[in-house]
């Protein structure tokens, strides 16, 4: 456009009002009703600037002429989820073998699964993918975003956490369980030290070779010199004691996923929380958030809600999602289920963004609307915890990833397989 | 107002209600209690606000306000919200187990004689707000047996309040009486070989169980026998589970043929022929609403997200089952509205349309005048899974309190 004597802004006018405006590139300016940031108090009619894939700027700032506008109308944004503790897209989620430190999610992770799109659609913009349960030392986690058509393409951070399971595996007591690890961690230092021993040697015989590295023993080692975090799960309150200890005896960073039964351990939880200091996240929760606590003696058993419990004991957690075919596998039910435990609407959508975002090791990146983080963010239709909510949008690193009106895939969910393509899908408000 | 507020004035009048009522039971000396709140939802319509009271365990007004009339307590939920107590209109929670196995045939079974209330699953269907269940046997038998009502509040005789003990029969059609069966070739050494092996064989074994019940007559000696006659002259209500739409559609052509107009369980794919289903007027019962992670539905079926939308903007009468645990039932209604089921068909499909699905709409599922006092207590609009149980009432008496439970 030859506009050069035009005051740009009036160009800008004129081109909005004719619908032409070329954009500048990677430059968009997301407007709603009520923008949730997460990190800060919720902001009415305002707007989210994007520049190169980058949040710039959150609150009522005005809008740059040449900005690419997306209007959410009475919609509302808020960061894109993070899901803290996941198994998505892995064929299965355990070796049989139970100690494999040297196994990554990077090598299964199918890009083409229909839970990554799941993700995506259910408004999940990083994942830390990584090895399940039934293992002792099960493997490397990733952090990837839910789009790319191959692992590398999806891939934001690898090496992001080592997975180890106090879930005894089949055959095995606890004591059993916590043994091998023990033995595991041990026969580690061991090698180093070892290893150490004869690099030393070498370095003073003239001629020596060094011993290498042991792609076998590498995950090991990566915790053990604390280059990466371990994500320990602790299906019952006893086995935190025992997470705690490991990880102190050895000196590594540690992340913990507990099962419903640790409502039992809500003190000893806010105390290590307490001692780690900061506004660290160490801890996840099992999808299941409900414990049955059985007592024999009466015959009785009430319903433990574990989300309010560790809230109310001041313990700050991410929460998790599971696979199956009920509403938990999304994150803004488990949010709503944390929220009638009665833990604040607020808390509970950072349960699922920054806390879990804290928890996965990315929160310089993601899980809150800040200046300068990764421009992740959700379109919505209304309030995120409302049943009747739906992702519009998902904006993943400024693109937009993922559109409601085009999802043909969820149109066909909601109406089978004979229904007709055109229409927008979703219940809708 | 806040919650803790809500919670407050709530407690403190229901205090008052609950040990009398405890002492005496639904008895004759209880005083009348109003319950106000800004929304009730009666099972058929919503009041804002609405007041009902209740009299000696049933409903004596529902109104927008107190009647000038009223004496006795009166018990305010400002921002809470107060509906019937809820139905899961398919259930076979309580039971042992759900399914006999020895025969395929099997009318004469009630799973009422083994209802246990104290079950942990029925304990928690009542602390969810579902107060009434339509107790069935499972499908694995062509001719089930017979179906009760119940409520999840123990108490009456026996331990177990009885709405209606002979709600309906039950048949089921399809893959379920079929599996684990003894295979087609052979010949069946022991009592567990069971017939039928196919679609078709379920359907031949319904035609004869039917045949002879007719033969045998209502008066017969066989309580089985008799029960299907019963059935087959309409005495008796049917209830058919049925997933597939060829299911279905072989039950839209034998209803004639064997004198029903049953309601329909299950109908995974009732949105293939949503529109054949509302014409016969078959009331259907759907749930639970499933994501299909490996992209089918049970039996093989297509499962479709809004199948209770598409149902019920076709006409059908909708009413919803947690098909497992009841607790779920909120979940269900939630999930349906979200998938495009409206707020109010949600609402009377977990109420008013489940209890006449289930042969109770005079006593439960709704709140008027003369239905059972049967009544939960939001903090908020039930089909948010924020929002809290407060307090389910049942006959009048305070059967869960949130603040006694915690």
């Amino acid at each position: 456009v030859n506009g050069s004597n035009i005051p740009a802004a009036a160009l800008a006018a004129l081109l909005l009002a004719t619908g032409a405006a070329p954009a500048e590139d990677g430059l968009l300016a997301v407007r709603a009703k009520r923008i949730l940031p997460v990190s800060g108090p919720p902001i009415d009619d305002g707007v989210v600037i994007v520049r190169g894939g980058r949040i710039e700027a959150v609150g009522q700032v005005p809008i740059p002429p040449l900005a690419r506008v997306i209007d959410a109308g009475d919609g509302w944004v808020c960061p894109g989820f993070v899901e803290a503790h996941a198994q998505t897209g892995l064929d299965r989620g355990n070796e049989q073998v139970p100690v494999v430190p040297f196994v990554s999610a990077l090598d299964a992770l199918d890009p083409s699964h229909p839970a990554v799109e799941d993700a995506l659609r259910d408004g999940v913009t990083t994942l830390l993918v990584i090895p399940g349960n039934q293992t002792q030392v099960g493997g490397q986690g990733i952090l990837v975003r839910p789009r790319g058509r191959t692992v590398e393409e999806m891939l934001v951070r690898r090496g992001a956490a080592l997975k180890l399971s106090l879930e005894p595996v089949r055959g095995t007591t606890r004591a059993g369980q916590v043994a091998a690890l023990r033995k595991a961690f041990r026969e580690a230092v061991e090698w180093r030290e070892q290893r150490e021993r004869r690099r030393a040697e070498a370095a003073a015989a003239p001629g020596g070779t060094a011993p290498g590295d042991d792609p076998r023993r590498q995950g090991l080692l990566d915790l053990i010199e604390k280059r990466i975090p371990a994500v320990i799960y602790a299906p019952l309150a006893l086995d935190c004691r025992n997470a705690f200890s490991l990880a102190d005896d050895l000196g590594f960073n540690a992340r913990f996923v507990l099962g419903d039964d640790c409502w039992r351990a809500a003190d000893a939880l806010r105390a290590r929380q307490d001692a780690a200091g900061g506004d660290e996240v160490l801890f996840a929760l099992d999808p299941s958030l409900e414990a049955i606590d059985r007592d024999e003696d009466r015959d009785e058993d009430r319903v433990r809600e574990v989300a309010g419990i560790l809230h109310r004991a001041g313990v700050r957690f991410a929460l998790t999602t599971d696979d199956g075919p009920g509403p938990s596998r999304h994150p803004w039910y488990q949010a709503a289920v944390a929220a009638r435990q009665g833990v604040p609407r607020d808390e509970a959508l950072r349960a699922v963004t920054l806390n879990a975002a804290r928890f996965a090791g990315c929160a310089d990146r993601v899980g809150s609307l800040e200046p300068g983080k990764d421009a992740n963010l959700l379109v919505l239709t209304g309030d995120p915890l409302s049943a009747g909510t739906w992702v519009d949008r998902v904006i993943l690193e400024g693109e937009v990833a993922y559109d409601r009106r085009e999802d043909r895939k969820l149109k066909r969910l909601l109406e089978g397989e004979s229904s007709a393509p055109g229409a927008p899908a979703g219940g809708g408000k | 107002v806040t919650a803790r507020a809500i919670r407050t004035a709530a407690a403190a009048a229901l205090a008052l209600l609950a040990p009398a009522a405890r002492a005496s039971g639904p008895g004759a000396s209880d005083p009348p209690v109003a319950v106000r709140a800004g929304t009730v939802f009666t099972g058929a319509g919503t009041l804002s606000p609405g007041v009902v009271v209740i009299e000696r365990g049933k409903v004596v007004s529902v109104g927008r306000s107190l009647p000038a009339s009223a004496t006795g307590r009166v018990v305010d939920l400002p921002g809470g919200w107060v509906t019937p107590g809820w139905v899961d209109a398919a259930s076979t929670a309580g039971l042992p187990e759900a399914d006999e196995f020895t025969r395929e045939v099997t009318p004469s079974l009630r799973p009422l004689a083994v209802f246990d209330p104290s079950a942990r699953e029925v304990r928690r269907a009542l602390a969810a707000g579902v107060t009434s269940l339509f107790l069935e046997p499972g499908s694995a038998n062509v001719v089930g047996g017979l179906a009760s009502v119940v409520k999840t509040a123990p108490g009456g005789d026996g331990g177990t309040r009885v709405v209606k003990a002979d709600a309906a029969l039950k048949i089921a059609f399809g893959y379920d009486p079929t599996s684990g069966n003894f295979p087609a070739r052979g010949i069946p050494a022991n009592i567990y070989a069971r017939r039928p092996t196919t679609r078709m064989g379920v359907l031949a074994v319904l035609r004869d169980a039917w045949l002879l019940g007719r033969l045998a007559g209502e008066g017969a000696e066989d309580p089985g026998r008799a029960a299907v006659a019963r059935a087959a002259a309409g005495a008796l209500p049917v209830r058919v589970h049925a997933r597939h739409a060829e299911d279905l559609r072989a039950l839209l052509r034998l209803r004639e043929e064997m004198g029903i107009r049953p309601v329909v369980e299950g109908a995974t794919e009732g949105w293939r022929v949503a529109e054949p289903l509302s014409k016969a007027g078959l009331g259907c019962v759907v749930g639970p609403i499933a994501w299909p992670v490996s992209g089918r539905g049970p039996e093989g079926t297509e499962p479709a997200l809004d199948n209770a939308g598409i149902l019920h903007r076709a006409g059908v009468a909708l009413a919803l089952t947690a098909g497992g645990d009841p607790a779920n039932l909120r979940d269900q209604a939630a999930l349906a509205v979200r998938y495009g089921l409206p707020r109010d068909a949600a609402l009377r499909a977990v109420t008013g349309v489940a209890a006449a699905h289930a042969g109770a709409g005079d006593r439960v599922g709704t709140l008027a005048a003369g239905r059972d006092a049967d009544l939960v207590l939001f903090t908020g609009d039930p089909l948010e899974p924020a929002s809290r149980v407060r307090m389910v009432i049942v006959d009048g008496e305070v059967a869960y309190d949130d603040e006694e439970a915690k």
